[in-house]
């Protein structure tokens, strides 16, 4: 047996289960290798990977520690970018700092995401007052600015990395609640819905076997593309002293204590600033690729 | 098999449906023929469990209906939709949709159930792990049906089950209604407009119009043109006529 080759994926009469399923994932990846954005924006998200993995491996100085005569040196080739105001190694912050900028992005992703598809599938599903009592919230926390209300949520829980985190997926999920509404209201009435409750399957059951993973591929897409928002937004609460506390370093909160010697020391700002542009567009090109790929809508045209 | 009895159906308030009453007896095949917007397919909504604002009584086996359907209904009871692009989910394969039913009553035996049913309705079993968009229109047809025989029902409500498909593809799809009819002594409820599916496929027939039943004929009489009343015969004059 060829197992394993294109031609067992690709095939049109899969013979098991497994076949199946690995052949309708091969689909997606090949569509996927074959735009070079998302590839470019896949292989900066599997870097920041590596390197939040490699952390202690790859960075040469220790993050916390640097000594004072060594203050606000620029990039050489002993500090690749330079020495902040402690006369820390600011490459080996920057790469610290990656472990810090993953862990909010999952953990908010973790949360913000599946709260958000279930808020969503269950208001669109059941439709009337359970609708509009779970809209209605979800408008309240859509009403005001996401930042602002981070900034208010923090502010009462306690700034810290945690308590960030718990902010941002407080402000992320209203997003993904509309999208999967949104989407779960297109096939609501669909007959394989009626189909499947005229089989006597549980509300539950419809919502999470049926109707969630018709909304599962948008939300996917749409988490990708914020999650250079949740970046932003994080070290948006760390420059602003909100977000992780010192000595982490949490890029936000260093590009803040760099605005003091920007003029002078350009680089002790700059460097984590290229670190959150980077990744930040590493997510959106994949995010943007995965959309071309997953979107019901535009499979339906091709 | 079935009963109904001075069935009144209401879409927000405005009755669709007047007082309906027939009997579909056990094996039995009926047709509701009538045009669209005369209220066929809500009578068989109604019988189904998806329209809820209804009066009158609905029989099953001589089991009155209430609001809700609980399990022992939906063992007796199968429906096969008009539709069978907008029936079956896009993401699930034939052998999801097959096996859905068994999952939710805990039926064992699904691997043997599912390949037995996909031959009794004339499917390949190179289609089990296909997906809805890598099959044609009377290929899902056959899927909707056999979804709709895998809990052994007595009864289908079938809602225009052909009106769908292509022409070449209807005869297919009736010839296997009829031969799954006489193999399983399938009783069968049948709503369409279309006048000789009504004498290939069933016994007798009831005439709608604006949602009131104007007769109830043998099929011998729609072949024959005597039905009695006058609705029914300007239905046949213009089924004739194309």
């Amino acid at each position: 047996m060829n197992v394993l080759s294109r031609d067992w994926l690709l095939s049109e009469d899969p013979e098991t289960r497994a076949q199946a399923k690995l052949g309708q994932f091969y689909r997606v990846v090949r569509a996927l290798s074959r735009n070079p954005l998302a590839m470019v924006g896949l292989a900066i998200i599997i870097a920041l990977l590596l390197v939040a993995a490699f952390a202690s491996w790859i960075a040469p100085y220790s993050p916390f520690e640097g000594s004072l005569q060594n203050r606000l040196q620029p990039p050489s080739v002993a500090h690749w970018m330079g020495t902040d105001e402690l006369g820390r190694d600011i490459y080996s912050r920057v790469i610290h700092g990656a472990r810090i900028t993953l862990m909010i992005v999952l953990l908010v992703a973790v949360i913000a995401a599946p709260l958000g598809l279930i808020v969503g599938a269950v208001s669109g599903y059941f439709g009337g007052w359970v609708d509009r009592v779970l809209m209605g919230v979800t408008d309240v926390f859509l009403s005001m600015p996401r930042l602002i209300l981070a900034l208010a949520f923090v502010a009462a829980l306690g700034p810290g990395i945690e308590n960030a985190v718990i902010a941002i997926a407080i402000t992320a999920w209203p997003v993904y609640a509309r999208i999967a509404r949104a989407e779960t209201l297109t096939f609501r009435t669909a007959e394989f819905i009626a189909a499947v409750q005229m089989q006597g399957a549980s509300h539950a059951r419809v919502i999470w076997r049926h109707v969630i993973p018709l909304c599962l591929s948008s939300t996917i897409v749409r988490v990708t593309l914020d999650m250079a928002g949740i970046i932003l937004t994080a070290a948006g609460l760390g420059f602003l002293g909100l977000g992780a506390q010192p000595p982490m370093p949490e890029w936000g909160a260093m590009i803040s204590r760099g605005r003091a010697f920007i003029l002078d020391q350009w680089w002790v700002a700059t460097m984590p600033g290229f670190a959150i542009v980077i990744v930040s567009l590493g997510f959106c090109l994949f995010g943007d690729g995965l959309r071309d790929v997953l979107d019901p809508k535009q499979k339906v045209k091709s | 098999m079935i009963g109904i009895e001075d069935l009144t159906v209401s879409f927000n308030g405005t009755p669709v449906v007047h007082g309906v009453s027939f009997q579909v007896g056990r094996g039995e095949s009926f047709a509701l023929v009538g045009e669209s917007g005369s209220g066929k397919s809500t009578i068989l909504k109604a019988i189904a469990g998806q329209a809820h604002e209804w009066t009158g009584s609905i029989r099953v086996g001589g089991d009155a209906m209430g609001r809700r359907r609980d399990a022992a209904f939906v063992r007796r009871v199968q429906m096969v939709f008009q539709d069978p692009y907008g029936s079956l989910h896009p993401r699930r394969t034939v052998d999801d949709t097959l096996s859905e039913p068994l999952a939710v009553h805990r039926i064992a035996g699904r691997d043997g159930k599912v390949l037995a049913m996909l031959d009794a309705v004339g499917l390949s079993r190179r289609f089990r792990f296909r997906l809805p968009h890598q099959l044609s229109g009377g290929q899902r047809q056959r899927v909707a049906i056999a979804r709709a025989l895998m809990l052994e029902p007595g009864v289908l409500l079938l809602d225009e089950p052909t009106s769908a498909l292509d022409v070449s593809v209807q005869a297919e799809i009736l010839n296997l209604l009829a031969d799954l009819r006489a193999e399983r002594g399938l009783t069968y409820l049948l709503v369409t407009h279309d006048l000789p599916i009504v004498s290939f496929l069933c016994d007798r027939l009831g005439v709608l119009r604006l949602g009131r039943l104007e007769e109830i004929s043998e099929v011998a009489e729609l072949r024959t043109g005597q039905l009695y009343s006058a609705y029914g015969r300007e239905l046949v004059a213009r089924s004739a006529g194309g």
